[in-house]
């Protein structure tokens, strides 16, 4: 796992915010970390993570309050690889929050845990 | 044009999220888009699994689990006829859920009825699992399939020459999504293995086998109007024939004879439209319909009854409808307004529905009806409805005045005549051989506690 751009704890407030990255090479997956710093309750947020051609490839929501986990992670993969540049992560604000993003690439896929341990 | 994999959106998967849309960019329009999710609701289990937006359908998503949070959830949707460009797939979800999936492409895929068949199996397995669908209809085909665990590295793909378009290595939820390009009828199983020996697992697994709108034909017959538009068009499988569809003045169509009916004949409209469309399966015979004016249609026969009979109507409304097994679904006659007659069982014959005015309708014979009949009104509207089961023929259907219906399903031997003096004619869909299409399989009545992993 290599970390390709860190974001330290900062407020974000309504809005819409890009933060780019680019992958590194040979990476077969996107793996975003936000922390989740006692968010609101209800929806505080979206986040679209586009391709380097512009297109989106999923779009998740996300919501505060007590979670099972202290961050929300997002994840893009593909089993044959992901296209190399630059991708963004359109982070569309709905309720003033304070988060650190982390952004990371994989030469393979990293394993999902439904707990923290 | 044989069913292909075209592509597929990347994997996405979100922990910890309220909503998740995976994207598909560039889509073909008329190819059939599929989404298969791996789904980890936030509360307790036996949940709802989420819908997508509008213009997604079901193709299995079932509610199970074993009661316990943390469980696996897995589903299969899909977009027939998907129109051109960006396809997205919005799943609203408790706050706090966990899901993964994505969205792959296929051409060759029926734009009208894509799904075949699909099952799910909520089952538990300490080293692996599988589904099995049951017997798809179609040799052209395209089986998806994925499973959700709570386990360690599902193997990818499943066992049997599946592609895989998505995996997770696994820690303790886990899922694996494939599929395969079928060129026969059959049932469809996928295989998954999983490490985590000692513990058992509970998982779900889904397949669901989308069939081809086109291709091995065996004939397609003539369409003459006289005036007007006839269209024949696609014939499927191993019929021997598609014939003739013959419109002296309007529109005669027929189309969409898959599997492996014997002959699908004439509809012929005198004036007005005839439509004959869409067998599938060991089909035998759908009969005449025949209005001197008006609409007649013909439609939908499934299974193997051998008729269904008579409808008169003379004015008025007039049903009968048998479903089952029945004997006899006997007469029913109205003066004048409206009649009808339904049965429930083993149904020897569906007889006559007769109505001096009006309306007469003939509906819904499920089962092992020997009879499939007549639809006569001297005037007004005239239909013979949907027969399931071992028909052998679904006969006439005649209008004097007016329209005249006969649909039904199954396993007749010929689809024939829809033959309107004027007016409208239909003769559409017979589907199968099967009553009905299989139930789910693999259920289980065994509900093991959920065991995470220890480290």
């Amino acid at each position: 796992m290599t970390i390709a751009r860190e974001i330290t704890e900062k407020n974000y407030t309504s809005r819409t915010v890009n933060e780019d990255v680019v992958l590194p090479e040979r990476s077969k997956e996107l793996r975003i970390s936000l922390s989740r710093l006692d968010w609101p309750e209800g929806e505080v947020a979206t986040v679209d993570v586009l391709y380097p051609d512009g297109t989106v490839a999923a779009t998740f929501g996300m919501s505060g309050g007590t979670g099972k986990r202290s961050n929300t992670v997002i994840i893009i993969r593909n089993i044959n690889g992901l296209p190399p540049g630059t991708y963004r992560m359109r982070f569309n604000v709905k309720q003033a929050l304070r988060t650190a993003i982390l952004f990371e690439g994989n030469e393979t896929f990293s394993e999902i845990t439904v707990r923290e341990r | 044009m044989a069913v292909a994999f075209v592509k597929q959106s990347a994997e996405a998967y979100g922990l910890e999220v309220s909503s998740f849309a995976p994207s598909l960019a560039s889509v073909v329009a008329g190819n059939c888009c599929v989404v298969t999710i791996s789904y980890v609701p936030s509360g307790t289990s036996d949940v709802a699994v989420p819908t997508p937006t509008t213009g997604w359908s079901v193709a299995t998503a079932p509610t199970t689990g074993d009661g316990n949070a943390y469980d696996a959830h897995a589903a299969i949707f899909y977009k027939q006829n998907a129109g051109s460009g960006t396809q997205t797939a919005t799943f609203s979800l408790p706050a706090g859920s966990y899901i993964g999936g994505q969205i792959s492409e296929y051409s060759g895929v029926s734009t009208t009825a894509a799904l075949d068949v699909a099952a799910f199996n909520d089952a538990t397995g300490s080293t692996g699992g599988s589904v099995t669908t049951a017997t798809s209809t179609v040799a052209d085909a395209v089986v998806v399939a994925n499973v959700c665990v709570i386990a360690e590295n599902p193997s990818t793909p499943p066992t049997t020459s599946y592609t895989a378009i998505g995996q997770d290595p696994g820690d303790n939820i886990t899922y694996s999504s494939a599929y395969k390009i079928l060129s026969a009828t059959g049932t469809q199983s996928a295989t998954w293995t999983w490490s985590g020996a000692g513990y058992t697992f509970h998982y779900i697994a889904v397949a669901a086998v989308f069939k081809a709108d086109s291709g091995g034909g065996v004939d397609d017959a003539d369409a003459t109007p006289a005036a007007g538009t006839s269209t024949v068009s696609t014939v499927v499988g191993s019929s021997t024939a598609a014939t003739t569809a013959s419109a002296a003045a309007g529109v005669s169509t027929t189309s969409t004879v898959v599997g492996s009916s014997t002959a699908v004949t004439t509809a012929s409209a005198a004036a007005g439209t005839s439509t004959t469309s869409t067998v599938v399966g060991a089909s035998v015979k759908i009969a005449d319909v025949s209005p001197a004016a008006g609409s007649s249609t013909v439609s939908t026969l499934t299974g193997s009854s051998t008729a269904a009979t008579t409808t008169d109507n003379i004015n008025g409304t007039c049903i009968v409808a048998a479903i089952g097994s029945s004997t006899a679904t006997s007469d029913c006659s109205a003066a004048a307004g409206a009649s009808s007659t339904s049965a429930s069982g083993s149904s020897l014959a569906t007889a006559d529905p007769v109505a001096a005015n009006g309306t007469s309708t003939v509906s819904t014979v499920v089962g092992d009806t020997l009879t499939g009949s007549n639809v006569t009104p001297a005037a007004g509207t005239s239909t013979v409805s949907t027969v399931v089961g071992s028909s052998v023929a679904a006969s006439t259907a005649n209008a004097s005045a007016g329209s005249a219906s006969v649909a039904s399903v199954g396993s007749s031997l010929a689809t024939t005549a829809a033959t309107p003096a004027a007016g409208l004619s239909t003769v559409s869909t017979v589907v199968g051989s099967d009553a009905s299409a299989p139930p789910p399989t693999g259920s289980t009545t065994f509900r093991p506690q959920f065991r995470p992993r220890r480290r």
